[in-house]
């Protein structure tokens, strides 16, 4: 076997958000570049097994749901029909175009993509294998490891078994089972739960913690959780599962919970109870880059390893496993490609739950201001209140922003309510530009909107909002 | 019960010092009586009451810093009006007041980094032409520290002034000495009657340190860089003391044997440019000192006296100071002390 050498200026592995973020910048910086990866197609995780599928699901999920509305308003529809195949080719079409638009940009921009494994021979060359069982040395001036997680699946139900899934599967859609079990209540448990539970499953939630969504505060979590306690057949919050095993072509689950022992029996499991980091192939113990006990990569505010000129950006670095977070760090890696040494200095990560309401939140919670011991005011803002959300019956949110009560600064904030995700936006702004509440109340917002929401929240730092009235 | 509160006292004022209460329980106050006098960073101003009645409680009290919205008095039930004046807002004002909001946006912070780090090499200049490096020495990292400190910190003000140096000179011949030693001991003089000049501010807890010694710092200019050694107890010396303690200092400093006690401890700082040239300057005040007094080259100029233009031996005396501490009329006056002291030596040392 013939074994290629090749040189490149800047060695990209992992051609996720972080990974093709850093490899189109610096293309465009003047790099040469070569992107590595394990799929054949651009885009990482998020693009084919994560985010985007599952946000393309929960799209028509939430569309699903809209159904009992529709009647009450007087449009009746009539019952759905699920053509799964359909809905399988509609969420492939979305993947492959996204896919193919990643593949053309890295083309132009001459980004040099290498289909197959990538792992460290010494600090300044790479290993490339591809599945025809070709090989390549790359010597590289720098590296970025961009390499991303994957879903972690505790060691005792390490089995193989059709019936047992990680998220990546689950977004697969291969049917619908009838009892369907998510274990794990944060945001993949509970997105993959909906689209399950609105494609017709009875669906079972196992939490071992007594919240969902134990990261953010419980009122923002408040109207999701009764949503779900009516959506899913059953929500077990500070349970445990005690086994899992397949018999005649199910899973039977010993589930120890707060009412006592419960033995069940599904047709699906999903296990989603977190993510780890793909670093253990990538024989990093060839360079001095350090990994910490979780197998994160140890990096500076600059993203740079142990190994000054191997840069490590998103969820194999410590820290929130968010596609924008990595493609955030991929500018500060080309930042200082250049010769601009520009550091991690996010002020706020805007973080979402696709669920129906939508959940988010970025900046500083009302239950890491109380660990801390910070003093906080919280100026929260019912959207039963809010015109916009009663005209489109999305009542079932709240608007909450924490501020430094000397000043009325904005530190962080919380919305939960259909557009969610795409509303805290003005929040991330708010906070990175130093606004106050009093900032936010006095711009202008569009009426009606959802985004009222947030100016009347900032009027309540004032004294008090339009359209919530307060004794005094 | 109502309260009455710092009400809001103009544009920018946040808060005040309460330099004296009038009122005290059990007093009867009428509307636009004065309860307070408060100092705030523009001016002391009298507050006036904003209802009538009796006082039930004074919660104010001298030397507090209140703010826009913070209560002073209560006055009790017997009082004229009800509580319906009261404005809703103005109960959560006290806890909402703006304090200073750093306004950074994510791009304004990246340039604040990029200034701060913007890291040079050799090579960004010799890619313009041939250069030497040379070892920045450890005298130069102080003077750097210090100097930077300085700058930083101070605001710093410099007023020049023109002395005639005749008189000083037929002195300075009598007496067998340097320019230097004479003035030092004017310059004590002058800061005996001025002590503000020789003061050190303590910002944190907002006092001002009066010395009651006089060690005069003077600058040195030595092949490795600007020494400050220290003449102390300027005022209990003779001239001839001075000057051959300076002679001693100014040789040691040369040949950097001098003691660290030898170089501490100064109250005010002298810089003589004059041996080398150049007229006004703007020498930096040595932080924790508040002031600083430049000399320039002595040369003879053409200058009006009693209606006649004649030649005249003239020294540029350029005075740097510490505008937290001393205003620019007190920088006059002690100028023209020194001026004055310069030109009528005899008389100013008979005083």
């Amino acid at each position: 076997m013939v074994i290629q050498k090749n040189k490149t200026q800047l060695a990209v592995l992992g051609a996720g958000p972080g990974g093709y973020h850093s490899a189109f910048r610096a293309a465009d910086a003047g790099f040469e570049v070569t992107l590595i990866d394990t799929n054949r197609a651009l885009g990482g995780a998020c693009l084919h097994v994560g985010c985007i599928p599952s946000k393309t699901l929960l799209h028509l999920s939430e569309l699903l749901d809209e159904k009992n509305y529709l009647t009450e308003c007087g449009i009746d529809l009539g019952e759905p029909k699920i053509n799964l195949s359909r809905l399988r080719e509609y969420k492939n079409k979305v993947i492959s175009q996204l896919s193919k638009g990643l593949s053309q940009l890295a083309s132009k921009r001459k980004v040099r993509f290498y289909s197959g494994r990538g792992s460290f021979l010494d600090a300044h060359t790479l290993r490339l294998n591809d599945e025809n069982g070709g090989e390549e040395h790359l010597s590289f001036d720098y590296a970025v490891v961009a390499t991303g997680s994957r879903p972690f699946i505790p060691e005792a139900w390490h089995f193989e078994s059709p019936f047992l899934m990680n998220s990546s599967r689950a977004l697969d859609l291969e049917d619908v089972p009838q009892k369907f079990l998510v274990i794990g209540g944060g945001y993949i448990g509970l997105e993959i739960g909906s689209v399950y539970a609105a494609l017709g499953s009875q669906v079972t939630l196992v939490e071992q913690l007594p919240t969902l969504l134990s990261q953010t505060d419980p009122d923002l979590v408040a109207p999701l959780r009764k949503k779900m306690e009516k959506k899913f057949s059953a929500l077990y919050l500070s349970s445990r599962i005690l086994s899992l095993n397949e018999i005649e072509g199910e899973i039977k689950v010993k589930i120890e919970t707060l009412q006592g022992l419960k033995e069940e029996i599904f047709n699906k499991v999903l296990i989603a109870v977190g993510r780890i980091p793909n670093s253990s192939g990538l024989n990093l113990s060839a360079t001095q880059v350090k990994l910490d006990k979780q197998g994160f990569i140890v990096v500076d505010p600059h993203q740079k390893t142990e190994e000054p000129h191997i840069f490590a950006i998103g969820d194999i670095c410590p820290g929130p496993m968010l596609a924008h977070k990595a493609s955030y760090e991929a500018r500060i890696v080309v930042d200082n490609l250049k010769g601009n040494p520009a550091r991690f200095d996010a002020k706020a990560i805007p973080c979402v739950v696709y669920t129906n309401p939508q959940i988010a939140w970025c900046g500083l919670t009302e239950n890491e201001a109380k660990k801390l011991g910070q003093e906080v005011r919280v100026l929260t803002f019912p959207w039963i209140a809010l015109g916009a959300a009663v005209s489109r019956g999305k009542t079932n949110g709240l608007t909450k922003i924490i501020v430094d009560p000397k000043n009325g600064q904005v530190k962080g904030a919380g919305i939960t309510g259909h557009g969610a995700g795409d509303l805290i936006a003005e929040m991330v702004l708010a906070i990175e530009m130093g606004a106050t509440a009093t900032d936010l109340a006095m711009a202008i917002h569009p009426h009606p909107s959802l985004s009222e929401s947030i100016m009347e929240a900032s009027e309540l730092y004032e004294g008090g909002s339009v359209h919530l009235f307060k004794q005094r | 019960m109502i309260e009455i509160k710092l009400p809001i006292l103009g544009e920018n004022i946040i808060q005040g010092e309460v330099v004296k209460v009038f009122v005290s329980p059990g007093d009867k106050i009428s509307k636009g009586q004065s309860i307070i006098e408060l100092e705030t960073d523009k001016a002391v101003i009298e507050i006036p009451a904003s209802e009538e009645g009796i006082v039930s409680s004074v919660l104010a009290h001298e030397s507090q810093v209140i703010r826009v919205g913070d209560p002073i008095l209560i006055l009790g039930e017997s009082s004229v009006r009800g509580t319906k004046n009261e404005l809703p807002l103005q109960k959560k004002s006290s806890s909402v007041l703006p304090q200073a909001i750093s306004k950074m946006g994510p791009a304004a912070r990246r340039l604040e980094q990029l200034k701060q780090t913007l890291p040079l090499s050799a090579q960004d200049f010799e890619k313009h032409g041939p250069v030497e490096k040379q070892k920045f020495s450890k005298l130069r990292r102080v003077i750097s520290e210090r100097t930077s400190l300085s700058w930083k910190i101070i605001p710093h003000v410099t007023q020049c002034e023109d002395a005639s140096l005749t008189e000083l000179v037929k002195l300075k011949k009598k007496l067998k000495v340097t320019l230097t030693p004479l003035i030092i001991k004017l310059l004590v003089k002058a800061l005996q009657e001025e002590p503000r000049f020789n003061s050190s501010l303590i910002e944190e807890e907002q006092i001002l340190i009066l010395k009651k010694y006089f060690h005069i710092g003077v600058a040195i200019d030595t092949p490795e860089g600007l020494i400050v050694p220290v003449i102390r107890d300027g005022d209990k010396k003779t001239v001839k003391q001075i000057n051959s303690e300076l002679i001693d200092l100014s040789h040691r400093a040369q040949k950097r044997t001098l003691e660290l006690s030898e170089l501490e401890g100064s109250s005010f700082s002298l810089s003589n440019l004059g041996p080398i040239g150049g007229t006004y300057f703007t020498p930096l005040v040595r932080t924790p000192e508040v002031a600083v007094l430049g000399l320039g080259k002595a040369h003879e100029k053409l200058v009006k006296r009693r209606s006649k233009i004649i030649t005249d031996l003239i020294l540029p005396l350029s005075l740097s100071y510490d505008h937290r501490v001393i205003d620019g009329a007190d920088a006059a006056r002690f100028l023209i002390k020194i001026k004055n002291s310069i030109e009528n030596p005899n008389g100013y040392s008979k005083k």
